[in-house]
C-alpha cells in the first residue's frame, strides 16, 4: 500500500474534529489541541481507518498523543 | 359554567352550545359541514337509533371507517349513554379488527355500508358474536324518530370510573397493550385538548379552525372533540392524505394545522405544497413524537404567518395529552423546544426519579413518573405489565427528563434511547438539537451504537437539504463549539433521509442502530482482534 501523505491527512483529521487542517501539524496534541477525549480519539481512529483503509491495533491507540502518533502508527500498519 | 368546571361530556356539549353560534361550522370533512345545531341534533338521533339496536351503559361498541362528519355526533352519542367505545382504524385488516373489537368485548361495531360485508365475514371467521350496524343505513334518521318522545337513554348518573374508550398503546415490545379510558380520563384528556389550542385565540381575530391530519377513527377523537368544545372548528380530509390536505388546505385556509412531526416531514417533501397559499396558517400543532427543532425552522419557512408551535405530550398511558410546549415565536427568547408544562386545572402530577425510585429535585435528570386523573389504570387483561408500569398510583413513562421545578420538564428522549458513552449520560435529543441548527441540515437523528469500549458511542445520522452542501469539518466545527465534548458525536453518517418507522413515521432509532452496528462489524478496525 502507497504511504499516507501528510497534507491528506492532516485534511482528513480537521475535517473529523473540525478544525482548520493548516493548524495542524505532527506535534499537535490529539487531547488538549484538538479537545477529544480518549474515546473521541478511538472515534477519530475509527474516521482514519474508514478513510484510508488502514487498520491499527487497539494497544497501539493506548499510546497515542499527538496527531504525529496516529500518522507514523498508520504508516507503520499500511505496510506492516 | 366555565371550561374548566366541565366534567361530563353533556357539560362539555352544554359549554359549546351557549358559549358559541348554534349555526357555526364546528367539523368539516372535505366538502361536508355539521354546524353545532346539526351536531347537537344529529346526537340526539344517534342515541335513539343506538337505543333501537340495544346500546345501553356499560356496553361495548365499536367503530371503523373513513373520516365522515357523522363520526362527531355518532361519539358524542356513545358517550352520553354510557357506552364503551373501540375505535378502529378503517385501513387495519378485517381479521385485526375482529380480533381487537372482540378482545373489547364489543356487541356491536358501528360502520359504513361499504365495509359492512366484508367485516360480517370477518367477524364469522374469528368466531365473535358482534352485530355490524351501518351508519349511512341503519342509523339514518327517520321521520317516526324525529318525532318520537320516548329515546332519553342518556346514561343516568356519572360514574368517573367508568370505562370510556379502549386505546392501545404501541408498546416497547411491538405488541400493542390495550388500556381502558375511564371517563375520568376522558375528562382530563377534553380539557388537555382545549388546553392546547387556547394558544390560537391570540394570534387570531377571528374564530378559528385547524386542518387535522387525524384518522376520527382512533383514540385521538376524544382530542378532536376537546377541540371541537374549546371553539375550534376541526377540518379533516377523508382519506387522511397528504395530498387531500394540501389540496384542503388551499380550500379553507384554516388558521392552523394539526398533525404529527412525521406528517409535516411528509408535506415539506411534497413539491405541490411549493405552489399552495399557506398564508392562513398561525399555528402548528403536534403531538405523538418531538418535534426536530429543523422542522421547525423549515415549517417557518413554509407558512410565512407563522405565530407559533405547540406540542403536546402524552402516551396512551396517559390519555394522550398530558404536558404542553408552547413556542411563540413572537418571543426572541422562546428557543427551548422541549420543555414541557402540566396542563393547567386538571390535578395531574410529574415526578423525576433516580433508578432505585427516590425522587429528585429542580435541575436534576431521571426517569419521568407520572400520576393523576389523565392517567389509566393499567393494561387490559395484563397484570404483569400493569404490575412493571403501574406503581401506587404512578405510571412510570420510560422517558427521560430534567426536573425544572413548577411542574415543568425538559424532554431528554426515550430511556431506552438514551445514550450511555464513557460513563456519562447523553441526551439525543440535545445533539440533535444543536446539529438541526447547523445551515443546510435538513434532520438528525442521533443514537447509540453498542460498543466495548464506550458503553456506547454517539452516532449521528445527518440528512441534508435539496441543493445544500453540508461540510462534515465545519459540522463538526459547530458541535464542539457548541456542545460539552463528550457529547460530541462519534461519527457522522450523511443519508439520504432519516429511517422511519410506517404507521405515523416515528423516526426508527433501532434501524439506525443496526446500520451503525454492522458498519462498525464491518470496520472491525478499533477492537482487540486485529491486534
Amino acid at each position: 500500500m502507497n504511504k499516507i501523505e501528510w497534507p491528506e491527512f492532516a485534511a482528513r483529521v480537521a475535517e473529523f474534529t473540525g478544525t482548520d487542517a493548516k493548524n495542524i501539524t505532527i506535534q499537535t496534541s490529539v487531547f488538549n489541541d484538538l479537545g477529544i477525549d480518549s474515546l473521541g480519539l478511538f472515534s477519530l481512529g475509527l474516521f482514519l481507518i474508514k478513510s484510508f483503509g488502514t487498520r491499527i491495533p487497539i494497544n497501539a491507540v493506548a499510546s497515542i498523543q499527538t496527531v504525529g502518533d496516529i500518522f507514523n502508527l498508520m504508516n507503520k500498519y499500511r505496510n506492516g | 359554567m366555565k371550561h374548566e368546571e366541565c366534567v361530563t361530556i353533556d357539560d362539555f356539549l352544554e359549554f359549546s352550545m351557549k358559549d358559541y353560534l348554534p349555526d357555526e361550522v364546528v367539523i368539516q370533512c372535505d366538502g361536508q359541514t355539521l354546524s353545532r345545531r346539526q351536531l347537537s341534533e344529529a346526537c340526539d338521533a344517534y342515541m335513539r337509533r343506538l337505543a333501537h339496536f340495544g346500546v345501553t351503559a356499560g356496553c361495548s361498541v365499536g367503530y371503523t371507517m373513513p373520516n365522515c362528519t357523522e363520526i362527531i355526533p355518532l361519539v358524542i352519542a356513545l358517550c352520553r349513554m354510557g357506552a364503551c367505545m373501540i375505535p378502529v382504524f378503517h385501513l387495519v385488516p378485517d381479521m385485526g379488527k375482529a380480533a381487537v373489537f372482540a378482545n373489547g368485548r364489543a356487541m356491536t361495531v358501528v360502520t359504513v355500508s361499504q365495509m359492512a360485508d366484508k367485516l360480517r365475514t370477518a367477524f364469522k371467521q374469528y368466531g365473535a358474536d358482534i352485530r355490524v350496524v351501518t351508519i349511512d343505513e341503519d342509523l339514518v334518521l327517520d321521520v317516526a324518530d324525529r318525532e318520537a318522545t320516548d329515546a332519553t337513554s342518556v346514561s343516568s348518573g356519572y360514574d368517573p370510573s367508568a370505562p370510556l374508550l379502549v386505546a392501545s398503546s404501541s408498546g416497547t415490545t411491538g405488541m400493542p397493550k390495550p388500556v381502558v379510558w375511564s371517563r375520568s380520563n376522558g375528562a382530563a384528556l377534553l380539557r388537555g385538548s382545549g388546553a392546547m389550542v387556547r394558544p390560537m385565540a391570540k394570534n387570531s381575530a377571528v374564530r378559528t379552525s385547524t386542518l387535522a391530519a387525524f384518522p376520527l377513527a382512533s383514540p385521538g377523537i376524544i382530542n378532536v372533540l376537546g377541540t371541537i368544545f374549546a371553539g375550534v372548528k376541526i377540518i379533516v380530509t377523508s382519506d387522511v392524505s397528504p395530498v387531500s390536505f394540501i389540496k384542503l388546505m388551499s380550500a379553507t385556509r384554516p388558521d392552523s394545522v394539526s398533525a404529527p412531526p412525521a406528517w409535516y416531514e411528509a408535506l415539506l417533501s411534497m413539491s405541490m405544497i411549493r405552489s399552495v397559499d399557506t398564508s392562513s396558517v398561525r399555528n402548528v400543532f403536534t403531538g405523538m413524537d418531538f418535534m426536530a427543532p429543523s422542522l421547525m425552522v423549515r415549517l417557518e419557512e413554509r407558512f410565512p404567518n407563522l405565530k407559533g408551535f405547540v406540542s403536546g405530550y402524552g402516551l396512551v398511558e396517559t390519555s394522550n395529552v398530558f404536558m404542553i410546549s408552547v413556542v411563540d415565536l413572537s418571543d426572541t427568547q422562546a428557543v427551548v423546544t422541549n420543555r414541557f408544562e402540566l396542563v393547567a386545572g386538571i390535578g395531574n402530577r410529574i415526578e423525576i426519579r433516580k433508578e432505585d425510585g427516590t425522587p429528585l429535585g429542580v435541575g436534576e435528570s431521571g426517569e419521568l413518573f407520572v400520576s393523576g386523573p389523565s392517567v389509566v389504570g393499567g393494561y387490559l387483561g395484563n397484570p404483569g405489565e400493569t404490575a412493571l408500569s403501574f406503581q401506587n398510583g404512578w405510571f412510570r413513562t420510560g422517558d427521560t427528563a430534567r426536573n425544572e421545578g413548577g411542574g415543568a420538564v425538559t424532554l431528554l428522549g426515550r430511556k431506552k434511547y438514551l445514550i450511555k458513552r464513557g460513563g456519562k449520560s447523553v441526551s439525543p435529543i440535545v445533539v440533535q438539537g444543536h446539529i438541526d441548527r447547523f445551515p443546510g441540515v435538513n434532520e438528525s437523528a442521533v443514537v447509540g451504537v453498542p460498543h466495548p469500549l464506550y458503553g456506547q458511542m454517539i452516532w449521528a445520522f445527518v440528512s441534508v437539504r435539496s441543493g445544500a452542501v453540508v461540510e462534515l469539518s465545519r459540522l463538526m466545527k459547530h458541535c464542539r463549539e457548541s456542545l460539552v465534548n463528550y457529547m460530541v458525536p462519534d461519527q457522522v453518517r450523511f443519508v439520504e433521509s432519516i429511517p422511519r418507522k410506517s404507521g405515523i413515521g416515528k423516526v426508527d432509532f433501532d434501524a439506525m442502530i443496526r446500520m451503525a452496528t454492522d458498519e462498525l462489524s464491518s470496520m472491525n478496525g478499533g477492537d482487540d482482534e486485529q491486534d
